[in-house]
């Protein structure tokens, strides 16, 4: 059955989703960032998150974001010795919809990663995940499970 | 980040004495790389960061910045949007 969904789904836990969505209330009225860890099977990632790393955005903007280069290089290194790798990124948007932004797509660093936006526009965050390949945007499903 | 213009290798050996040297070497065997890590005038691109073990060699002496053996070069590029 085909699905308007790309693969892989984001399998983030309760405790990361919560990370996440914590860090960007925290840089507001910035955008925040941050990196996500796990294993890769036959060079891409499964979409499974082992590890969220809370970044700095070095532009320090409400409009843009870039994520401090020593918090991605630390957050390289711990991905690697844990045995996975860096697998996406996520940002916030303060006042836009969880959609990755022109200068989103044309900046996507790694066609193999995963794209998260944190929408803070309305009173609930809204938290979506997208592949990014060539410039075309196909959104991945989010699962956040108890583990 | 920068594996498919090396063959999907995670870390590749080079030699020299500084980091431009480094990446001479690198672009020689990985022609593909050549326009990701220096700019048409020939000094570090700027979406790339570029550390030699902790240090950010921009902060340092950019590609002249020393290297010896058993040094460590992390090529990063930039992670951003908007």
């Amino acid at each position: 059955m085909s699905s308007r969904f790309a693969e892989p789904a984001l399998r983030l836990s309760e405790r990361q989703y919560q990370q996440i969505v914590a860090h960007c209330y925290d840089g507001l009225p910035d955008e925040a960032c941050g990196l996500l860890g796990g294993p890769m099977r036959d060079g891409a990632p499964t979409g499974y998150v082992t590890r969220v790393y809370p970044c700095r955005n070095a532009d320090a903007s409400a409009r843009t974001y870039t994520v401090d280069s020593r918090d991605l290089l630390h957050a390289m290194r711990d991905a690697e010795a844990s045995g996975g790798e860096l697998i996406g990124v996520w940002h916030s948007h303060t006042h836009t919809d969880a959609y990755p932004s022109d200068t989103d797509v044309r900046q996507a660093v790694d066609p193999a990663w995963v794209y998260v936006l944190v929408s803070l526009k309305d009173g609930e965050p809204v938290l979506r995940s997208y592949r990014i390949r060539e410039g075309t945007i196909r959104e991945t499903k989010v699962v956040v499970e108890r583990r | 980040m920068l594996r498919p213009h090396a063959e999907g290798a995670a870390t590749v050996g080079a030699e020299g004495a500084t980091v431009g040297e480094v990446f001479a070497e690198l672009t020689a065997r990985y022609p593909g790389l050549a326009g990701q890590l220096t700019d048409a005038g020939g000094g570090l691109h700027k979406f790339v960061n570029v550390y030699r073990n902790d240090d950010d060699i921009r902060y340092l002496e950019q590609l002249d910045t020393k290297v010896e053996s058993g040094d460590v070069i992390s090529i990063l590029p930039a992670v951003a949007g908007g």
